[in-house]
C-alpha cells in the first residue's frame, strides 16, 4: 500500500476533518464495480457500496495494522455483497440479474447505439457469469477483476488457497458449460 | 467469436479479463452514495453522542430535547417530530468569563448572572448544536446553537438555556401558568422524563402526553425498569433570542427558583 493511502487511513482513524472524504474518492469506484460484478445489479451494488464504508468509517479504529487496510476494506464489501445477493435471489429470484442492469451511473441508460457495439462475446460472458452461485462469481470478480492473488482473495474471503483454487477452476469449468449452451442456443 | 477458441483455459482468462474492463468503463459511481453514506453517518454520529450525554450528563439533554420540543413546533409548515441536540459531555468551559465569549461566538448579545439571590451560582458552561426533524425522520431547518449555563446550589441544578432558533417563541404545549415580568411574558411548564428499557411500548395515555409536549422518553440498553422524573420549566423571549430554565423537581421548590432566577435574567439583559 503507498505511503500516501497509510496515511489517510491514519488520518480518518484520527477521525481528521475530510480524511474519510479522500479515503471515499480513492475506494469509490473499484467498490462500486465490485458490487455490480457480484450482486449483478446497480441498485444491490449502491446499497453495497453505502453499508461498506459507513462500517469502515464507524470500525475503523479496530484495525490494528494499517497496510492492512485493503484487505479488510474488501473483505467487509465481499461480505456485504454476498449477503445481499443471497438474501435477494431468496426473495426474487432471477437468471439473469446483470445482463439487463448495466447503466451509466444514477438511472442513466447506455446509449442505444454502445448497446449494439458491445461485443458479443462480452455479452455471453456476463449472462454466463450471473448465473454461477455468488461464491463463484466473487471469486472471478477478486481475481480476475480486481487482479488479487490466490493469497489475497483467501484472507479475503476467509478461505484456504486451496479453497480458492478448488473455487477458481470450477468458476471456470461452469463458465465453459454455460458459454457452450448459449453458444448452441 | 468461436465455440472452440472462447473455452480454451487462456483464452476464456483474458476473455474475462477483457469483459469486466470493458463493463467497469461503462459503470460510473452515482454520486448520490456518498451523500446517503454522509446522513447515515451523521445519524449514527448522533446517536452515539446522544447515548453518551444521557449517561454521562443526562440533565443537560433533557434540557435541550424537552425545551426545544416544547418551544419549535413547525418549520415552514412542517410539524416539528424530534429535536436532537449533541455537544460536549462535560462542560466547555468552567470559567464564567467564558460565556461571554462563547455568546460572542454565537453572535448573541446577553448577560449572564454568575450568582443568583436564591444562591445558585454558576458552574459551566455547554453549547449544544441543535436539529429539528420531521415525523419521516428528515432534517426540518437549519441546525442552531445553544448556550446552557449551568447553575448549582448545595443539593440542586438549573440548567438557564438561551437560543435563537430562528423561529421566535410560541406558547409551549406543556404550559401550567402564564405570567408578566417587567413587560414580558414568561411561561411554566412541566415536563416529566422517563428512562425506559428498550422494548418498552408506550400506552395511549402516555403517547398523548409525548404529542402535548408533556412527556418524554430516553433509552438505552442499561435501562432495565421504568423511572421518571418531574422537571419544571420557564420559557420567554427577550431581544430576539430564547431562554429557558429547567430544574428537577426532587423539593418541590424548583418553580419558585425558576421565577426568581427569570426575573433577575429579565432585569439584567432587558
Amino acid at each position: 500500500m503507498e505511503q500516501h493511502e497509510s496515511e489517510i487511513v491514519e488520518r480518518v482513524k484520527r477521525k481528521e476533518p475530510g480524511a474519510f472524504d479522500c479515503l471515499y474518492e480513492r475506494y469509490k469506484d473499484q467498490a462500486y464495480r465490485m458490487a455490480v460484478f457480484i450482486t449483478g445489479n446497480t441498485a444491490d451494488a449502491q446499497d453495497v457500496v453505502q453499508d461498506t464504508f459507513v462500517t469502515v468509517c464507524l470500525e475503523i479504529g479496530q484495525l490494528r495494522e494499517t497496510a492492512a487496510f485493503p484487505a479488510w476494506f474488501y473483505r467487509i464489501l465481499t461480505r456485504n455483497a454476498i449477503q445481499l445477493s443471497k438474501r435477494k435471489k431468496r426473495e426474487f429470484p432471477r437468471e439473469e440479474l446483470w445482463e439487463d442492469s448495466i447503466d451509466c451511473g444514477d438511472g442513466g441508460i447506455m446509449d442505444p447505439s454502445k448497446v449494439l457495439l458491445e461485443k458479443e462475446e462480452n455479452r455471453i460472458i456476463r449472462a454466463s457469469i450471473s448465473q454461477l452461485e455468488e461464491k463463484y462469481r466473487t471469486v472471478l470478480v477478486l481475481y480476475y477483476f480486481n487482479e488479487f492473488s490466490v493469497k489475497q482473495i483467501a484472507g479475503i474471503v476467509g478461505c484456504t488457497e486451496g479453497t480458492i483454487k478448488s473455487r477458481l477452476h470450477k468458476a471456470r469449468k461452469l463458465l465453459e458449460r454455460k458459454i457452450r449452451i448459449k453458444e448452441l442456443k | 467469436m468461436s465455440m472452440a477458441v472462447k473455452t480454451d483455459k487462456y483464452k476464456i482468462e483474458e476473455a474475462i479479463k477483457n469483459m469486466y474492463r470493458e463493463e467497469a468503463n461503462k459503470l460510473k459511481t452515482p454520486e448520490s452514495i456518498k451523500q446517503r453514506i454522509d446522513e447515515r453517518l451523521i445519524s449514527a454520529n448522533e446517536r452515539k453522542e446522544r447515548i453518551k450525554m444521557f449517561k454521562k450528563k443526562k440533565l443537560v439533554l433533557v434540557a435541550v430535547a424537552v425545551l426545544l420540543f416544547a418551544s419549535i413546533t413547525s418549520y415552514a409548515g412542517v410539524k416539528v417530530s424530534s429535536t436532537t441536540g449533541w455537544g460536549n459531555a462535560e462542560p466547555d468551559s468552567k470559567v464564567f468569563s467564558d460565556c461571554a465569549k462563547f455568546a460572542k461566538k454565537e453572535g448573541f448579545k446577553i448577560h449572564p448572572v454568575e450568582t443568583f439571590s436564591n444562591g445558585y451560582t454558576y458552574n459551566g458552561i455547554n453549547v449544544s448544536t441543535n436539529q429539528a426533524y420531521d415525523s419521516e425522520g428528515q432534517p426540518t431547518g437549519e441546525q442552531y446553537k445553544t448556550l446552557m449555563l449551568e447553575y448549582r446550589n448545595e443539593n440542586q441544578q438549573i440548567t438557564i438555556s438561551v437560543e435563537d432558533n430562528g423561529k421566535g417563541s410560541e406558547k409551549p404545549a406543556n404550559t401550567v401558568e402564564e405570567k408578566t415580568m417587567d413587560g414580558i411574558k414568561v411561561y411554566m411548564t412541566e415536563y416529566i422524563h422517563m428512562m425506559v428499557p428498550l422494548d418498552y411500548e408506550l400506552t395511549e395515555e402516555e403517547k398523548q402526553m409525548i404529542d402535548e409536549g408533556r412527556l418524554g422518553t430516553g433509552t438505552d440498553s442499561l435501562v432495565t425498569e421504568v423511572s421518571s422524573t418531574t422537571y419544571r420549566g420557564i420559557q420567554w423571549e427577550m431581544n430576539g433570542l430564547l431562554w429557558y430554565g429547567l430544574s428537577e423537581d426532587t423539593a418541590g421548590n424548583a418553580t419558585g427558583d425558576l421565577e426568581l432566577m427569570a426575573e433577575e435574567l429579565i432585569a439584567t439583559n432587558k
